[in-house]
């Protein structure tokens, strides 16, 4: 039996980092041809989607100039089994329209340029559910309204050279912004068994970040048909704040007024988090030219905080994304991805744990091109199960979490 | 495991420096980039679609010569050498319009006409044969909407738009790029090269067809000599008649032609011309 | 957490690349027979010896190009193609236009030159010298022009005369 009535329950706050990236290191699948192909795209990386994979590729683009606008339509759904009373499910929605990318690349002389904008994570969750009459608990209602929302953009100028014709450099200069605000309020109502007492908390958390995320690239042709990519990246944080506020009020049985609250002032901290670097290995097979097979592999170092702690672990992803054309105005794309949770995994007994959940997802899409131009529709799915502390005091405790969501993309490129 | 790695990498290695010698990127090109055919189907109808409007307007100042089965036999031996010409995706058409003036025109598309004066200067199908080849030469070479490009009349990539616009400014600019091409065709003459070129091709039509290239020749001699003939245009339209006799006389001694014998078909050309 | 050496040795696209390097990759350039029929010549020149003939779609690689000929190799045989008839694409498909210029064939087939000169002058364009051009154009004549069609059996038929004139 657990009395919920004095503990206070600080999702936020406690553990910045539980806002951070959801817990993955690949978050935001974008590019108008690499989403198609699960962003196994390191050694591809010939056209604007190529600014954010691997710079070095925008030197072998084959056009003057591409333009590329990419729209998604997302959405997924977080259940955290068995929350509440030891039955029922937390159940966290996500919906968003998100242009996720758009970039332009130019041959200027001996060197290729170009600019992108793109939106490397981005999250829009809520959660509105009330449980009412839990008597196993004593608690005669019980809401909970969870908001949050949290979206890093990745803006700059790309530039890419070709050193010979087996090799190619490439060097991307990000400006990083991320904007993350999450409020959660929850109001329990106990029974007349618990003297109809009330227990309130209210937080709410928002972290500002300013960066620069540099990202040098190597593409390197052996042979005929065959390409290796090779990236590397970190985010240098120039600025990061982060402003965060808890309230609370729960009565007694004995006394008038709030007996356990704390103080509502709203705190101002600077908040620096390490990030990772990330470096990406791909390599890509163009055995005609109506089919193209590519895979990447994809490191995060582990990161740290002020006191060399470890925050956040290392990760290793993979994609293996397939292009093919089945006539010369259509083509089809799929691509496999994991993003693997970069929190260790959960043991009971330990307190202040974040959520690990791995997800693999999945893509397809079709593409029809006509005179310069091409559009594709396809559909990104990812998939995922493992578990979470949504109570972090309360070491006994673990829910295992699912979260399943799918994407509707629309994108389009043009050459001129 | 280090030691097979390093195998692996030094076989790579090798392969890469054994490789082809110039290596570019071509084969990222997909095929949505390569296969021209999309592009080409587009601009081919353009083209027919240009070559009409500007065939409707030279059969608006001239009138086709009302000898049907003439009309029909000269389709006959046009289909015939078509064949020969590389360019079967589009339907050639062939005219013989009443004039007293010696000429042919190419249009694109694949319209062509050739003056009731010339046929009667002719001998021979041969003959005949030579110049729908010199014709058909320059349908294939695409010259005139090379031209218009020349002169800066918008075709080209605008040739699309501009014979497929149901905006009014377009079909203005279609005309205007039509009247140009008239005026290429029976005033200015195409470039000089490009005349020459179209011999060329004819020589090479012939012979692939089976015609005697030399009746070709004997033709194009007979109306330059002949003061009675009315060559005014032709002369205006093309370079010097002995450069291009020359030209092609050295194309025959190349090619050992000289020994081999070609047809000229003299009979049947006889029984239709009249 | 994982160690890069063995990790990577255990992945399949290693190997795969390395099975890949092991295979001849060989960029050539094709040509494709535009003609119903083409001859692959043992030389340059029209009088040389016919080694095989290939049908229209056929596919060429070529090796040399030699003025108005290219030296190409189709199966086993090396021999001489006169460019007349090949291209780099593969054949189209007969391209029709009957039917798709509605503005033409529909309706007044004879249009005018005032019709054109208006158009041009609410929208500014100025009209180039008409001297070559009396301002009406024939469709009708144009439409007789494009109904003589030749069967391709008569072709074939026709083509007769010309080989019988043709000496050894």
């Amino acid at each position: 039996m657990f009395r919920y009535g004095t503990a206070v329950w600080l999702f936020l706050g406690v553990a910045p980092y539980l806002f951070a990236d959801a817990g993955r290191n690949i978050n935001q699948i974008v590019g108008d041809r690499a989403i198609g192909m699960a962003g196994a795209y390191a050694a591809v990386s010939d056209d604007p989607s190529g600014m954010y994979y691997n710079p070095a590729g925008i030197a072998y683009s084959s056009s003057a100039n591409i333009s590329a606008n990419v729209n998604t339509l997302q959405s997924y759904a977080i259940t955290y089994d068995d929350v509440v009373a030891g039955e029922f499910d937390y159940v966290r929605d996500s919906f968003q329209v998100l242009p996720n990318f758009f970039g332009v690349i130019q041959p200027l002389g001996n060197y290729t340029v170009g600019f992108s904008s793109t939106i490397v994570d981005s999250v829009r969750e809520k959660q509105s559910q009330t449980f009412s009459d839990l008597t196993a608990i004593n608690v005669d209602k019980f809401v909970f309204n969870f908001d949050r929302i949290d979206t890093t953009y990745n803006v700059g100028p790309s530039v890419a050279r070709v050193l010979d014709n087996k090799l190619a450099v490439g060097l991307s200069m990000h400006l990083h912004y991320r904007s993350a605000e999450s409020i959660s309020n929850q109001h329990i109502k106990f029974s007349a068994a618990s003297g109809n007492n009330i227990s309130w908390n209210n937080s709410y958390a928002e972290i500002k970040e300013v960066g620069i995320r540099p990202k040098l690239g190597l593409i390197w042709s052996p042979m005929q048909s065959l390409s290796f990519g090779l990236s590397a990246d970190k985010t240098f944080l120039i600025s990061g704040n982060l402003t965060s506020q808890v309230s609370a009020c729960g009565t007694d049985l004995t006394n008038i007024g709030c007996q356990t609250q704390s103080d509502p002032s709203i705190t101002e901290t600077a908040f620096e988090r390490d990030y990772p670097w990330q470096v990406r290995m791909g390599g890509a097979w163009f055995p005609s030219n109506v089919l193209l097979v590519s895979a990447d592999l994809i490191y995060n170092s582990p990161t740290y905080d002020d006191s060399g702690d470890s925050v956040l672990l290392s990760t290793v992803d993979g994609a293996l994304g397939v292009e093919w054309y089945w006539s010369p105005k259509w083509a089809l794309r799929s691509g496999l991805y994991t993003a693997n949770a970069n929190t260790p995994e959960l043991a009971l007994g330990s307190i202040n744990q974040a959520g690990h959940v791995d997800l693999i997802g999945a893509t397809v899409s079709i593409t029809r091109f006509n005179q310069g131009s091409s559009i594709s529709l396809g559909t990104l799915l990812n998939y995922g199960q493992g578990q979470s502390q949504l109570f972090p005091t309360v070491a006994s405790l673990l829910q295992t979490t699912t979260i399943v969501g799918g994407t509707v993309f629309f994108t389009t490129s043009y050459r001129y | 495991m280090r030691a097979l790695g390093n195998r692996v990498l030094l076989v790579l290695a090798a392969l890469g420096l054994a490789g082809c010698v110039s290596m570019d990127q071509d084969f990222r090109a997909r095929l949505s980039e390569l296969d021209k055919s999309a592009d080409a189907q587009g601009d081919v109808e353009a083209e027919v679609l240009f070559g009409r409007k500007v065939a409707a307007r030279l059969l608006g100042g001239y009138d086709g010569v009302s000898d049907q089965e003439l009309q029909y036999y000269v389709n006959q031996v046009g289909a015939y050498l078509v064949q020969f010409a590389g360019r079967d995706e589009i339907d050639f058409h062939f005219l013989i319009i009443q004039s007293a003036e010696i000429n042919a025109y190419a249009l694109p598309g694949g319209y062509i006409f050739v003056t009731s004066a010339a046929v009667a200067a002719m001998r021979n199908e041969a003959e005949l044969a030579g110049v729908l080849a010199h014709e058909i030469a320059h349908v294939r070479e695409k010259h005139i909407v090379k031209a218009l490009d020349i002169r800066g009349v918008s075709t080209g990539a605008a040739l699309g738009q501009l014979t497929s616009g149901g905006n009014d400014a377009f079909r203005v600019a279609l005309t205007q790029a039509s009247q140009a091409a008239l005026a290429i065709l029976t005033d200015d003459g195409l470039q000089q090269e490009d005349e020459f070129d179209a011999d060329e091709l004819a020589f090479y039509i012939l012979v692939q067809s089976g015609y005697d290239s030399q009746a070709y020749l004997n033709f194009l001699a007979r109306i330059d000599q002949d003061q009675q003939l009315s060559t005014q245009e032709v002369s205006r339209t093309h370079p010097d008649m002995s450069t291009r006799l020359s030209r092609l006389q050295g194309l025959r001694e190349a090619n050992g032609l000289d020994n081999l014998q070609y047809a000229v078909v003299e009979d049947r050309f006889l029984t239709f011309k009249r | 957490m994982k160690r890069w050496g063995p990790y990577m040795m255990k992945q399949p696209m290693v190997w795969l690349l390395a099975a890949l390097a092991l295979s001849p990759l060989v960029a050539a350039e094709s040509l494709y027979v535009h003609s119903a029929k083409a001859s692959l010549l043992a030389a340059p020149k029209f009088n040389a010896d016919i080694l095989v003939s290939v049908e229209k779609g056929a596919e060429l690689v070529l090796i040399e190009q030699q003025k108005r000929w290219f030296l190409v190799q189709f199966d086993d045989q090396t021999g001489w193609v006169s460019s007349l008839l090949v291209k780099s694409e593969p054949p189209l498909d007969k391209v029709s236009v009957i039917g798709s210029d509605a503005v033409e064939i529909t309706g007044q087939t004879r249009s005018r030159a005032s019709e054109v000169s208006t158009a041009g002058a609410t929208r500014g364009l100025t009209e180039s010298d008409a001297s070559t051009d009396d301002g009406v154009s024939d469709y009708n004549e144009l439409v007789e022009m494009e109904a003589i069609s030749v069967p391709g059996e008569e072709i074939i038929e026709f083509a007769d005369a010309i080989v019988r004139e043709n000496g050894e």
